[in-house]
């Protein structure tokens, strides 16, 4: 950390205590309050993170190359395919030259040696929650949050990076984090709230949570999520309180009625925040650099919102709008910047900087299967994905000789035989932007009666519906100009706390079910869905998951029996099950498993997080 | 001059007497009531030795002493059950405190003069609410002061619980584990605000527009950390059929979600015995409880008054008993002339662990000064008793309008079959600058509407 940096957090923390010192002496009343927790996953099975280099289910592997389909078992037949791609010819079959390219026979061969890990995460950390209530309009609250993970994880570099981020200067996720490789401080919160009778505004850094359904994001637009600390496997229940992305910003409402409510928000626009690479939970191969487009790019934009409610006796209602830049945004290739030879292409480097990729003999992919393993895991069409890498980025591919395989899986597999043959391995270049949208959106909720104890008395009914017109996404290509697609975002709720027997309370049940015309669960494109070795089969056609959460406490609420089940309609599932335990008001323990199960053909949205079957357990000290 | 009439056990025999026929009344010289009415106090209705503990244990015990297991069984006829039980073993002690004469120190002045200028102005429409004469909704007060009808005395707590317009309660609950430790601590801002039935606060007696609705309360969870920025909204329909809608902002959510409203026999945090039903022993739409019966009448000790001191810092309340100290509340208790005990049964809730609940009245006030429950095999179950005050200790008040400040200052409820008690008290302000208020025009702005909820929520 630089000397700056820590003098900014000292001064940040030393600001907060004085603040703390000082306020009873204006007459402000100020309360502090927070936690010291320790999480600690443990895996469950043997299966690592694919997208992490240890992970590859290639390492160790000598994958066979066909380059252009051609015979390359002797030096004459290699020196003829050198020959007809216009490159200087060999003498023998082991050129030490080159290192892992153009090995006779040709062979990708992964020299990454894979890691068995027994734990996903053990993190630290500490958050301190404040408020001061300055008079009767005004007030003030802030969190600061601190995170440490003691690295636990292994990946081949040893240096796991889980929090630093491209987005700022200081590695932080927000403009108000601080972050380097195993830690990071922030602020989520930090507002002066303003309220006037019916009025209310909030300035400052903040989230914004919107819609009824639990977990299923359908009306919940206006924040991404940071899913650097436990991916989305903290339980079901607790939702994304610990996730949402925190933004500068102005929130303001007004009560019209005691039936009628109107809301509006305007707030810097901050991206969801993915994994970073080699961190347990990283989604993006590690093959792939992913170039962040927010810093220089994003980070003056501004999303705007508004939401209506109204009650209306049984019936709520909701309307909201948003004029927002996507914070999952969309990916592509992107010029990969690097100068580095092909080895038996002197001065190769300089076009090929011009292209999306860069030659990485240690870590790239090494073999057409790899090309495509990945490809279909990540919901990408691995033909296409290479037509476009081609197409995009002439004339500096064609001069490598690179072509448009059109249609043909065969054609693809030797080109990309070929190139990773001479290269000894590439490594890919991807960007992330953030396009405009507007989503519109509406949800009802009611309460149904029902003759006393029966099933139907009080079930609360929700229904969310939300329209997104030309939204972008990332295409199965990955190509320069995106998939544009409407989509329709469909979740209904039922949700009843019910009393299965007089020594225990109620039981609270909720069922999901949530349908999407465009894009699934984490807000991939379903075009990508089902790819293989022969690229895509033209994805699906939809997508529909249904949930099935719950808890059933304690007597005394000590205990809680947790619940979190998803199966996604085309046969994946996710199974959480847990317990709770707060023996007192200062501890209070968490113990979760997450098994995620099914089949595993890239057609359903969960086999994507497959390897992280683990338990959870959290322990919390409140102060 | 002591009418040899009444020698004692007289007034024991008439009320079991009463009891016994089924037909009690509210008086034992003269009806209840006029006497109130006439002068303010209840003296003209009953003999001495209903006036007076003194009097009641024939000098054996006299305001500034402690009732303790020593001295228990003489005024075992005047407590419920478990109060008994937890004098005996827990070592619980009750102050005795001067008999309150003046009835309009017994509640809210507004309320009790609301009371008595509207007495006899209630009836019951054909769904079973209570009306007013012209058929609109109730117009203020206790609409049937005095009753010996169970059901009119659970519709007079029900539609008034904290007998204000509006208030808001600093509340401070401590959950005390069976070795005696405060195992649980918990800060909450309890508001209350009632649209029609309006005696103190402007517009009265309705708030236009909201005649449908009896009352909007909330909850806020202010400490620790896990539950601070929770709160739930109920807003009550005026139709006793019906359940109130609930609204809760969870802080793991993030954003007000609407809940079911039915499961009112939990407890809303770990470690805690307070169940929404409890709230004022009333804690449901009356209609959906029924089979309302007297089953006791008599008189009781309450602690009405002297439960206020301005010497404690933020009103916090001494505790005593349980194996640390930390279980009872230092409370004082003075002897009620007459209470009426009616039992009701959960009707609309046959999944309930209560199979009845018994609620002591303090006929002159109807105010509620105990409960008991029972569990579905009869067996006792849980135990609710409340404390109220003047805030006025002759040394220091705090006002409400024109007069002191009448509510709660502390309550026990305690689970006889757990051996857990909550306890719950009223104090000044809480450590995040929220305070107590009555009849304030801010209150339904600041606690009482979903954007207080949301803004409140963290």
């Amino acid at each position: 950390m630089k000397r700056s940096e820590k003098r900014l957090i000292a001064g940040l923390m030393g600001s907060c205590a004085l603040v703390g010192l000082v306020m009873p002496a204006f007459g402000v009343d100020f309360s502090i309050s927070g936690f010291v927790q320790q999480q600690i996953a443990v895996k469950i099975t043997d299966q690592e993170n694919p997208n992490n280099q240890a992970g590859d289910p290639f390492n160790g592997k000598k994958v066979p190359l066909e380059p252009l389909g051609a015979d390359l078992g002797s030096l004459q037949a290699v020196n003829n395919l050198l020959s007809s791609l216009s490159l200087p010819q060999l003498n023998d079959l082991t050129n030490p030259l080159l290192g892992s390219s153009v090995t006779v026979p040709p062979t990708g061969y992964r020299d990454v040696r894979s890691t068995s890990n027994d734990f996903n995460l053990m993190m630290t950390r500490i958050e301190v929650n404040m408020q001061a209530a300055i008079d009767a309009n005004w007030s003030a609250s802030a969190t600061v949050r601190a995170v440490y993970d003691w690295n636990p994880y292994k990946d081949v570099s040893g240096n796991n990076n889980f929090y630093e981020t491209q987005f700022h200067s200081g590695g932080g996720g927000t403009p108000l984090e601080y972050a380097e490789k195993d830690f990071m401080v922030d602020l989520p919160n930090a507002t002066i709230n303003y309220t006037n009778g019916s009025f209310y505004a909030k300035l400052g850094n903040q989230q914004i949570a919107w819609g009824e359904a639990v977990f299923f994001r359908v009306m919940d637009v206006p924040n991404g999520l940071d899913l650097r600390r436990h991916l989305i496997l903290d339980p079901g229940l607790e939702e994304y309180s610990d996730k949402r992305v925190p933004g500068l910003g102005l929130r303001m409402s007004y009560q019209l009625t005691p039936d009628w409510e109107v809301e509006g928000f305007i707030q810097k626009f901050e991206p969801s925040i993915f994994p970073t690479p080699s961190s347990p939970y990283n989604l993006i191969p590690d093959q792939f650099t992913l170039h962040e487009r927010y810093r220089g790019y994003a980070d003056d934009l501004w999303n705007v919102g508004g939401r209506i409610r109204a009650q209306l006796g049984d019936l709520g209602l909701q309307f909201i709008a948003v004029s927002r830049h996507n914070p999952d945004g969309a990916i592509r290739w992107t010029k990969s910047g690097v100068d580095k030879d092909i080895p038996i292409l002197p001065g190769s480097g300089k076009t090929l900087a011009e292209t999306p990729f860069e030659v990485d003999q240690e870590r790239g992919v090494k073999s057409q299967e790899e090309w495509f393993y990945y490809a279909g895991a990540v919901r990408l069409d691995g033909v296409q994905a290479l037509n476009s890498a081609v197409d995009d980025f002439q004339p500096s591919t064609g001069a490598l000789t690179a072509y448009n395989v059109g249609e043909d899986p065969a054609l693809a597999r030797a080109e990309l035989d070929t190139f990773f043959w001479l290269s000894g391995g590439l490594r890919g270049h991807i960007e992330r932007i953030f396009p405009y949208e507007n989503v519109f959106g509406a949800s009802a909720n009611y309460v149904f009666s029902g003759s006393p104890g029966s099933f139907m008395e009080q079930l609360i009914g929700r229904v969310e519906l939300t329209y997104t017109p030309n939204k972008v996404y990332t295409a199965p290509s990955l190509g320069k100009d995106f998939l544009v697609e409407d989509e329709w975002a469909f979740a209904a709720v039922a949700e009843k706390w019910y009393r299965w027997s007089e020594d225990f309370p109620a039981a609270y049940l909720v069922a999901q079910y949530i349908y999407k015309s465009a894009s699934d669960l984490f807000s991939r494109n379903l075009q990508g869905y089902g790819g293989d070795e022969n690229g895509l089969h033209g994805g699906i056609s939809n997508y529909q998951a249904v949930a099935f959460a719950g808890f059933q406490p304690s007597p005394s609420l000590e205990w809680r029996f947790e619940w979190a089940v998803l199966y996604d309609l085309r046969g994946g599932w996710y199974i959480q099950p847990g317990v709770r335990w707060k023996p007192d008001d200062k501890w209070q323990v968490d113990l979760h498993a997450t098994v995620i199960a099914g089949k595993d053909d890239n057609k359903n949205a969960v086999s994507s997080i497959d390897f992280a079957d683990e338990i959870s357990l959290r322990v919390t000290y409140q102060f | 001059m002591h009418i040899r009439r009444f020698d004692a056990g007289f007034t024991r025999r008439h009320f079991l007497d009463q009891i016994a026929r089924g037909v009690v009344t509210a008086g034992v010289l003269a009806p209840l009531w006029p006497a109130i009415a006439a002068k303010g106090t209840a003296d003209a209705a009953f003999p001495d030795e209903l006036l007076s503990i003194e009097a009641y244990t024939k000098g054996k015990l006299a305001p500034g002493k402690d009732i303790d297991a020593g001295n228990v069984d003489l005024v075992a006829d005047l407590l419920d059950p478990i109060q008994i039980a937890q004098i005996r073993t827990m070592g619980r002690r009750l102050r005795l405190a001067p008999e309150t004469k003046d009835v309009m120190r017994l509640s809210p002045w507004e309320y009790m003069e609301a009371t008595l200028r509207n007495a006899g102005k209630a009836r019951f429409d054909a769904n079973g609410n209570v009306v007013n004469e012209d058929g609109r909704p109730w117009i203020g007060g206790n609409p049937f002061p005095a009753t010996t009808n169970g059901l009119e005395a659970f519709a007079g707590l029900t539609l008034s619980w904290g007998r204000h317009d509006s208030c808001v309660y600093a509340i401070k609950e401590c959950d005390v584990g069976t070795k005696g430790d405060v195992d649980y601590r918990y800060e909450a801002i309890w508001a209350e605000m009632s649209p029609v039935a309006r005696v103190a606060m402007d517009p009265r007696p309705y708030l236009e527009g909201d005649e449908d609705k009896l009352r909007y309360q909330s909850i806020f969870f202010m400490s620790p950390d896990d539950v601070r920025g929770g709160s739930f909204l109920n807003i009550w329909p005026y139709d006793q059929r019906e359940f109130p809608d609930l609204f809760g902002y969870v802080p793991t959510f993030k954003r007000i979600r609407r809940y079911p409203t039915n499961q009112r026999f939990e407890p809303m945090l770990p470690g805690s015995d307070l169940y929404l039903s409890d709230a004022w022993a009333a804690g449901d739409p009356f209609l959906t409880w029924g089979n309302y019966k007297v089953v006791a009448t008599g008189p009781a000790l309450a602690p009405l008054s002297g439960n206020w001191s301005s010497a404690r810092e933020n009103w916090q309340v001494p505790t005593h008993g349980g194996a640390r100290g930390n279980t009872f509340y230092d409370t004082a208790v003075e002897l009620v002339p007459q209470t009426i005990t009616v039992e009701a049964e959960p009707v609309k809730f046959p999944r309930a662990p209560v199979s009845k609940k018994q609620v002591r009245f303090d006929l002159r006030t109807m105010l509620p000064i105990g409960m008991i429950s029972f569990d579905r095999r009869g067996d006792l179950f849980r135990s609710f008793d409340g404390a109220y005050s003047l805030y006025d200790d002759g040394s220091s008040r705090v006002m409400d309008g024109q007069h002191p400040y009448w509510s709660w200052t502390h309550v026990h409820a305690y689970n006889v079959q757990t051996g857990r008690m909550t306890r719950i008290e009223q104090v000044a302000k809480l450590s995040s600058g929220d305070r107590m208020r009555v009849n304030d025009q801010e209150i339904y702005d600041l606690y009482l509407n979903q954007g207080a909820m949301q803004r409140r929520g963290r």
